[in-house]
């Protein structure tokens, strides 16, 4: 596989990210965040050129690769680090890329849905209608959206997040997931993208997600390794116990599956650029193949590190919770296990079986 | 097994339904975690008093209901198909006041027997401790004899209803010399003696529910040791053993957990999905195999046979059963499963994620579904014991 970063590099990447949220995102710090975010944290981050990574300095990005973007998506997760980081390097930059736009500065995050419709009126664009559930639509300034008209064309917008009307809700890890309404929002900025723009946002998102459980998941694994390290019960770390040393030794294999199909997925995005159709394809298939295995590790994964850590995992002190339950949301979101799944079973189904093999060992 | 009732058993089982019927609380008691539910909590349990249903499982001479175990599983299946109430004394009606019965003295009993039954006493439990969790008989809370007192010092953790709690039965260490089962003490402790201090520990699901519990020389009467100092060990485990008797009508709870199921599947628009159906059918049986596996122990219990290690079995299979009945909650709410059950768009409002996140911390609680497997492998099958290794 080709990767544009060599391993040392994103090493040394992911070690700057860690020191920075070693120091400035404690588990206080997540748990006070809840049903909101973090702007110091953000500022922390932007000034060290980590919020724009993997998009193009022509595009307004501080450049470098998308796996890059991945490794400090990754290390922001295994903080539970309470930002739109993973909203704002995947979808959001995805499509100002894809729609010509300057990345602007702050947090963004991207709407997109069947109910957001635009239409032509007065030369300029409206758009109307809902998407449920956009993260933390409540703290960006700005809001990326890409809508249809009915009738197969796209549009993508930059607009203030002032202009819709926001209904609060959280997931269960208490970030924000607001229901967004447009009636009649006009843009700051627009324009026409390639079909199946609407379609990019879900994938970036899952792309997202995918990285994202990951990285929560090698965090949960650490604290599992240590905390049965050193709880001593009948005279022994409990570790020594098979019963337990097994539920954690499976743990660490689900982490391995999960980061790679992650890994994969965003050298596959990566390599399929936006043009190429077969690329995109693979693309496609590489980040449905992702998100189905995180979704479906991350429920298993959570519940062997409440087992091994018994009721001391169910405190709101340890930080155990501020991961697992960010695995319980995320693996729903953006399409759960059961959607993608679906998505690379009719692929295959589609494609035959003389292309099965072929596809597998593509992907 | 005999899974047929008597003439008596139907008729006792329409009695207590119109009882429940007539007077079980129309609204939804606040919480028992609050002062305001432990007030609510408290009338039901006086109105439960009056009408001799309050621990039904005691004999009648220390003011129980005298019922056998048929009667008390058609009672708790009336019980829970009623929606009635959590019981606010559980611990004591359950666990303390049984242990009292069995191993006080007289005047033990009649100290504490009677405010238990009214509820004017409330209990909780000091087992638990940071060093000793899974490891019971690693408990370090120390005991003292001083003159008529003992005097307590160390950290209980983990205790539910502590905040609320008047009493505590508790496991100390009186002898530190001896062996680590021969050398506990079970001894009952008033919440309000100098030198207790709580720290409320908040749950993963953001409710206050435990505490832990800090003694420094907290003077306790030996009037108030249960059995003989020393022999501790043994008091408790009968105690944990009380445990086994009780439950035989919760396969109740589960159906009604399941037929929620449906109906959260039909709110969702998924009733008609293959993958969900299947799931609803598998937890479905499940719960009937639990149903006939109780009424099974309750005819074996009533016909004067015993229950041991094998009730690790019946605690195994529930918490796991409970743990799948909510993942299948989960699947079925699909991308609105993320959602905080009071969001906006949320279906989930029957506290789906409340009684998820609860049924995880039921395959740890009351022994972890690993010491279970444990207990089953060596003392149902016979299998080599586990090496052991001791903390002292």
């Amino acid at each position: 596989m080709n990767d544009h970063t060599g391993d040392d590099e994103r090493e040394l990447l992911r070690r700057t990210v860690a020191a920075i949220l070693t120091d400035h995102c404690p588990p206080e710090l997540v748990g006070a965040s809840e049903g909101g975010w973090s702007e110091p944290l953000w500022k922390r981050l932007a000034e060290a050129g980590l919020t724009a990574l993997g998009v193009p300095e022509s595009a307004g990005g501080s450049g470098g690769a998308l796996t890059d973007a991945a490794a400090v998506v990754r290390a922001a997760a295994s903080y539970a680090a309470p930002l739109p980081l993973a909203e704002t390097l995947f979808p959001a930059a995805a499509i100002c890329v894809r729609a010509g736009f300057d990345l602007p500065d702050g947090p963004l995050t991207a709407a997109a849905g069947p109910d957001l419709t635009y239409s032509r009126r007065d030369g300029g664009v409206r758009f109307e209608g809902t998407v449920a559930r956009v993260p933390y639509a409540r703290v960006v300034d700005q809001i990326l959206v890409v809508a249809t008209d009915g009738q197969g064309g796209e549009v993508a917008a930059l607009v203030d997040r002032a202009a819709f009307t926001l209904a609060g809700s959280d997931n269960l890890a208490g970030e924000p997931r607001d229901r967004l309404t447009a009636d009649g929002v006009t843009p700051v900025e627009v324009a026409e993208v390639a079909p199946g723009s609407v379609e990019l946002v879900r994938e970036q998102g899952a792309l997202a997600r995918s990285v994202q459980i990951a990285g929560a998941l090698g965090e949960v694994l650490d604290l599992c390794v240590r905390y049965t390290g050193e709880r001593v019960q009948f005279g022994r770390p409990i570790g020594k116990f098979q019963a337990v040393a097994h539920l954690v030794a499976r743990l660490a294999a689900m982490v391995t599956s999960v980061e790679a199909a992650a890994h994969a997925a965003v050298l596959a995005q990566a390599a399929g650029g936006h043009d190429d159709p077969a690329a995109r394809e693979a693309a496609r298939l590489a980040v449905a193949a992702a998100k189905t295995q995180a979704s479906a590790t991350a429920g298993l994964g959570a519940r062997i590190a409440h087992q091994v850590h018994g009721t001391i995992g169910f405190t709101q002190e340890y930080r155990l919770h501020h991961l697992t339950r960010r695995l319980w949301s995320w693996r729903e979101e953006y399409g759960c296990d059961e959607h993608w799944s679906a998505v690379l079973g009719a692929h295959v189904i589609n494609q035959g079986a003389d292309e099965l093999w072929p596809t597998m060992t593509r992907v | 097994m005999d899974l047929t009732y008597t003439a008596t058993e139907h008729e006792f089982r329409a009695e207590v339904r119109d009882w429940l019927a007539a007077n079980t609380p129309t609204e939804v008691l606040p919480p028992i975690y609050t002062a305001a539910g432990v007030a609510a909590h408290r009338v039901w349990e006086r109105t439960m008093f009056d009408a001799g249903y309050s621990a039904l499982h005691w004999p009648r001479e220390h003011g129980g209901g005298g019922a056998g175990l048929i009667e008390q599983a058609i009672f708790g299946e009336e019980y829970l198909r009623a929606g009635a109430p959590m019981r606010l004394n559980r611990l004591a009606l359950g666990l303390a006041g049984p242990t009292v019965i069995q191993f006080g003295t007289d005047e033990q009993r009649r100290q504490w027997l009677p405010a238990m039954l009214s509820c004017d006493d409330l209990w909780c439990q000091g087992f638990s401790e940071p060093e000793a969790g899974s490891d019971l008989a690693g408990l370090r809370t120390r005991a003292e004899r001083d003159g008529d007192d003992f005097v307590l010092n160390g950290q209980k953790t983990w205790t539910s209803m502590s905040a609320f709690a008047n009493w505590m039965f508790a496991m100390v260490r009186s002898d530190p010399d001896s062996s680590r089962h021969r050398s506990i003490t079970f001894i009952m402790v008033p919440m309000d003696t100098p030198g207790i201090e709580l720290r409320p520990i908040r749950q993963l699901h953001g409710e206050p529910g435990f505490a832990e519990v800090f003694f420094t020389d907290v003077r306790v009467s030996a009037t108030n040791v249960i059995g003989e100092v020393g022999e501790g060990w043994s008091v408790a485990m009968a105690t944990l053993g009380f445990e086994r008797g009780t439950g035989l009508g919760d396969h109740v709870r589960f159906a009604r957990d399941v037929a929620d199921l449906v109906e959260l599947a039909r709110r969702a628009g998924v009733a008609d999905d293959p993958v969900v159906r299947d799931e609803i059918a598998a937890r479905w049986v499940e719960v009937q195999q639990f149903r006939r596996h109780m009424q099974r122990t309750a005819t074996r219990l009533a016909a004067g046979g015993t229950i041991g290690p094998e009730a690790s079995m019946t605690k195994l299979f529930w918490s796991e059963m409970e743990a799948r009945i909510f993942e299948t909650a989960l699947k079925i709410l699909g991308p609105l499963a993320e959602l905080a059950d009071d969001a906006p768009d949320s279906l989930a409002d029957r506290g789906f994620h409340r009684r998820y996140w609860h049924s995880r911390a039921s395959r740890i609680f009351a022994g972890t579904s690993e010491v279970q497997r444990n207990i089953i492998s060596e003392r149902v099958l016979g299998l080599p014991r586990e090496p052991r290794w001791t903390s002292s």
